[in-house]
């Protein structure tokens, strides 16, 4: 393979737009919601263990920190679930007007902040 | 070409599969993190729940998979890494769902 193969979507020289921020952050959002997945299961395992394992959950768990993370998780869930489901619609060939992506793309990102503030109310 | 084809598609039913899932685990998870050890054993315990759980892990990580897939495609050109990296996400893709799914089966059952 030649070592001058393109690198594909050229971060480097395209000028931002709302659409491609919004597509890098789904890309984001998917790295940090495993993380958020991983965080899970080892929440399952510590009660699996057993109470003074737990415990040690209990204490981070009650840190600024830790709030600040598991409010992050849910808005990164939220927003790649939402835009997911606009992936989904392109997919099916719905939406790919300029005007419609974009008002699409505003409706995602206003919501996903709406939904985690649903789940944290 | 086929290979890619099914990717494609396994990727979209995956999403699909995500949707109701990921909504129910969302409005738990402002709890699940701040229950107590008792909270969270009954909650582990109801049968739809462990079931819910088990079919999250697996698709998420299973979904995770295809996508990041499709990153490393788009942003790794060091072919010997992107073989690594993606081998490592497959052995993880796998590990996780099965312990996930023999504690919950013991929790339960």
């Amino acid at each position: 393979m030649s070592k001058e193969k393109p690198i594909s979507p050229h971060l480097q020289v395209y000028k931002w737009q709302f659409s491609s921020l919004l597509s890098i952050t789904h890309r984001l959002t998917s790295i940090f919601n495993i993380f958020g997945i991983l965080f899970f299961v080892l929440w399952l395992v510590s009660i699996f263990i057993g109470k003074d394992c737990y415990q040690y959950f209990e204490i981070i768990s009650k840190t600024f920190l830790a709030r600040f993370l598991f409010v992050g998780f849910t808005w990164s869930f939220s927003y790649h679930l939402l835009n997911g489901i606009r992936h989904l619609a392109w997919d099916l060939g719905f939406g790919y007007e300029m005007k419609t992506a974009n008002f699409t793309g505003v409706t995602v990102l206003i919501s996903s902040f709406i939904l985690t503030i649903l789940v944290w109310i | 070409m086929k290979k890619v084809i099914n990717h494609w598609l396994l990727h979209r039913v995956s999403a699909v599969v995500l949707i109701p899932i990921m909504l129910w685990f969302l409005f738990h998870l402002s709890k699940i993190f701040l229950f107590s050890y008792a909270d969270a054993l009954q909650f582990l315990k109801i049968k739809f729940n462990a079931i819910l759980i088990c079919i999250l892990v697996t698709v998420a990580l299973f979904h995770f998979r295809i996508g990041f897939g499709e990153i490393l495609e788009d942003y790794l050109h060091h072919e010997k890494l992107k073989k690594i990296i993606t081998t490592i996400v497959l052995i993880i893709s796998i590990i996780i769902p099965v312990v996930v799914i023999v504690l919950m089966a013991i929790l339960v059952l």
